[in-house]
């Protein structure tokens, strides 16, 4: 790269991280105000400059159907460094969200009868109110017992009047990192051959008795 | 009849799979893609092959064990999820049924095919000969189905394990000839997890027969009643499904995630059943044996195969205001497994018998027993309502649940808003009807787009038969496409809201962004649909509605066919110019777009920046090339 380049190249750089960081501050902005004015229902002027730079999501590779899930949501995230032997202490995030705002969500470490053991914190307790985008967290410290493998679930359970959830969320470990590996391997050779088996065209569908065609097409994008 | 030494064995059919069977944590060997083509699937079994001079008759029963799921039960008050894999559990008993209608294929020691048959499609009794003599023959049940001897087709459907090997599932033993008569007795696959756990494969099987008969007995004479209408008979039968289901896989491995996940591929008549967690059975969340899940996946593939989807996919919690298309297919899949689960018809004592529910199960009575969703699928509750008002139900996918509940349920049952009566029953073949003709504004209709339950409606109403209009009310329904779609041209006609403009929207959801902002309310849809490929300008005129300075700032978005809610590769183009500050000049957006021929999305959004800084009643007009573009029928 030319002398001229890289001053060219630096620049180019230099403009998009501004551009960015007046994105964030525009945006940083709104959530400020958004916070310090919750619940606002007072109808102003008709203009709110700068506010409409958002980005689109992404459009899924393969369109298919989720079944229905509840509002609750768990995840468990190791906090540091993974348990590698008979003895290692741990940590481990559990986040709790829903969808929409309730009252009275459970939440338990479950933990197997061996393999593991709590060296602090709270292993159930029930969440007073869970706002929609407001998580919870939840952290439990644990040693690793022995050199098996012990899976570790985070339950989450809650109603709303006659409706009723859960989840659960997993953490092997000892095999963690093995499943995770497995489960990205198997999502990139998904994508990958997805990618590679686009339909060129429109296909036809099915030719029902006595109806027209339809033609769908397919649905990769 | 000497009865023979008979032992039972299970595997999958082929030798090489049951050397490989996956049931480590991972599971995830060998898999490719769920849109693989994989090897072909086994040739069905599907004649008798005839046979002279010495012969014995083989007979037997098949039978397959369900986990139940119990919604605390008299016995066990506290409890909820699947209960026993033991039909002798004092309070939580599996069920044992009939393997019905399932292929019956025998062989010989070589593995050559010496017999076909198929399990009665009532009592999962079977029968055949084979020669006599002193010769081992296996016989397999198998988790598929079709037509046998050129007879009835109960049935088209293969449980399988995955795409990258189309085997199925068998429930399998052997008989020796040479003793004359054999009876098997009662071949049974069991819910065990320790097992191969057949008895999930052909719950799954099963699940698709139930759906199959519901079809028949509701829709065999459709067309006679309503022309065009798709009947559903044993000589006539629903196309063919293929369903993957391996112990201990999610199939959401597919997309890197960890949460479970059962799901329908449209285009690849493919369902993907959830049989664990990283090989976690007893303490995850699975499927299997959830029919609920397995009827409403089920309902994606008819909407798939019989008539005709428009839903973006996506995920959904049932309980939130979504885009119309997804509502409507998510909807009618939770509605088709609540009415064939509480159809008499079809079970003697059916197991949604009284309230049609919506149940989804993690783990069992053997580990960590859970209902991850138990929904009431008559009545509204708690704040599972609809708070839009009129035209929201259409948006939401159980209110479209309930409202076609409410068509096909008794008399008595009450619809959800209290002012509302249900007074419509048995109505599932107006449904079907709706759903399968290609005239009369049905779903088929090859010039309908962006499909949803206003068209049924509209479908509905062009049959003739019955008003649905008090259950629609009481389920906040629009009987239309006003809110959602509705065809609009340059020579349609306009209901003038104030000289100039025709339409009228007033937001009152502060969304933080367009994405999550509310289609009901604070967003208008139109389909266009362009006959010449040009360029095209449209433009959006609004001002404030009622004159107090508070009009919104409005948007215009063009969507192709596919038309994701803030997709950016869904959006043609768009136009967001910030109105002027002055209420009292009307605002104006313009876009210029080449298009093809086909349909097209036209979005009129009301931003409002997370507040309603700019939320007043708001009248506008849509024109295409300076025209007006107004409601038509299609």
């Amino acid at each position: 790269m030319s002398g001229q380049s890289l001053v060219m190249f630096i620049s180019v750089i230099a403009i998009a991280i501004a551009a960015n960081r007046a994105d964030e501050s525009s945006s940083w902005l709104q959530q400020k105000n958004l916070e310090q004015n919750p619940g606002l229902s007072v109808r102003g002027p008709a203009s709110v400059d700068g506010k409409k730079d958002f980005p689109l999501a992404k459009k899924e590779l393969l369109k298919h159907t989720h079944k229905v899930r509840g509002p609750l949501a768990a995840v468990v995230e190791l906090v540091g460094q993974r348990p590698e032997q008979d003895g290692d202490v741990f940590v481990l995030k559990g986040t709790v969200s829903s969808e929409q705002a309730l009252n009275n969500v459970e939440f338990t470490w479950n933990l197997p009868a061996s393999g593991v053991e709590v060296v602090n914190g709270q292993t159930s307790s029930v969440i007073a109110v869970l706002s929609e985008g407001k998580p919870f967290e939840t952290q439990i410290t644990l040693r690793q017992v022995g050199s098996a493998n012990a899976r570790v679930t985070l339950r989450v359970r809650g109603r709303d009047s006659a409706l009723q959830f859960g989840d659960a969320a997993f953490y092997h470990t000892m095999d963690q990192d093995k499943l995770d590996a497995a489960r990205l391997e198997l999502r990139s050779k998904s994508e990958a051959y997805m990618a590679s088996d686009l339909p060129p065209t429109s296909v036809k569908n099915l030719d029902l008795s006595g109806g027209a065609k339809k033609e769908q097409l397919k649905i990769f994008h | 009849m000497l009865r023979a030494h008979v032992y039972l064995i299970i595997s999958l059919f082929l030798l090489g799979a049951c050397a490989k069977k996956e049931t480590s944590n991972t599971a995830t060997n060998g898999r490719i893609s769920p849109t693989y083509a994989g090897p072909a699937e086994a040739a069905y079994c599907a004649a008798t092959v005839p046979y002279g001079g010495s012969t014995i008759t083989v007979s037997g029963t098949a039978q397959y064990v369900r986990r139940e799921t119990y919604n605390q039960p008299s016995a066990m008050p506290s409890f909820t999820g699947l209960g026993s894999a033991s039909t002798s559990h004092p309070d939580l008993p599996a069920g044992a049924y009939p393997i019905r209608a399932a292929e019956v294929r025998v062989t010989d020691a070589a593995g050559n095919v010496v017999q076909c048959a198929q399990t009665d499609p009532v009592s999962g009794a079977f029968s055949f000969t084979v020669p006599a003599g002193n010769i081992t023959y296996k016989i397999a049940i198998n988790s598929r189905s079709a037509q046998f001897n050129g007879g009835a087709i109960y049935m088209n459907a293969s449980v399988l394990n995955k795409p990258e090997a189309n085997q199925f599932y068998s429930l399998v033993t052997t008989i020796s000839a040479g003793g004359g008569n054999v009876a098997t007795g009662v071949l049974q696959a069991t819910a065990l997890t320790s097992g191969p756990m057949l008895g999930a494969a052909f719950n799954i099987l099963d699940m698709f027969f139930n759906a199959n008969a519901f079809l028949r007995n509701k829709v065999g004479t459709c067309g006679a009643t309503f022309p065009g209408c798709t009947s559903v008979t044993t000589s006539a039968p629903v196309p063919k499904v293929s369903a993957y289901w391996e112990k201990g896989f999610n199939p959401n491995d597919y997309f890197g995630s960890t949460s479970g996940l059962s799901f329908y591929l449209p285009d690849y008549s493919r369902l993907f059943i959830l049989g664990g967690i990283s090989g976690e059975i007893d303490d995850a969340d699975t499927d299997h044996f959830d029919n609920s899940v397995i009827l409403h996946e089920y309902g994606h593939f008819l909407e798939d195969s019989m008539f005709f989807s428009d839903s973006p996919g996506g995920s959904h919690n049932g309980n939130k205001v979504i885009d119309p298309r997804l509502a409507w297919s998510e909807g009618w899949g939770n509605f088709i497994q609540a009415a064939i689960l509480s159809d008499t018809s079809i079970f003697t004592t059916p197991p949604m018998a009284g309230t049609p529910r919506y149940f989804d199960s993690s783990g069992n009575v053997d580990g960590t027993p859970d209902l991850f969703f138990a929904v009431n699928l008559e009545d509204m509750t708690g704040t599972d309502l609809v708070t839009g008002g009129q035209g929201e139900g259409n948006f939401r996918e159980f209110s479209v649940s309930r409202m076609l509940i409410d068509a096909v349920d008794g008399t008595g049952a009450e619809a959800t808003g209290s002012a509302y009566i249900d007074n419509i029953s048995g109505a599932f073949n107006q449904i079907w009807a709706g759903l399968t003709k290609t005239t009369g504004k049905a779903f088929r209709q090859p010039a309908l787009a962006f499909r949803n339950i206003g068209d049924l409606h509209l479908a509905q109403q062009a049959l003739g038969t019955t008003s649905w209009s008090a259950i629609r009310a009481g389920n906040y329904h629009d009987g239309n496409t006003s809110e959602y779609g509705e065809y609009v041209t340059t020579a349609g006609s306009c209901a003038i809201v104030s000289p100039g403009y025709n339409y009228e929207i007033d937001p009152t959801v502060a969304a933080t962004n367009y994405a999550n902002s509310n289609l009901f309310l604070d967003n208008d849809f139109y389909h266009l649909k362009i006959a010449t490929a040009g360029t095209y300008t449209i433009s959006l005129d609004y001002k404030d509605a009622d004159g107090t300075g508070q009009e919104a700032d409005l948007e215009l978005y063009l969507y192709n066919e596919s038309a994701q809610f803030a997709v950016g590769a869904d959006i043609l183009s768009r136009s967001m110019s910030d109105p002027d500050s002055n209420p009292a000049t009307p605002q104006n957006e313009t876009i210029t777009v080449a298009l093809a021929p086909g349909n097209y999305l036209i979005n009129v959004n009301a931003f409002t920046a997370g507040a309603f800084s700019a939320a007043g009643p708001t009248q506008y007009s849509i024109k295409l090339n300076g025209a007006n573009l107004c409601p038509a029928s299609l």
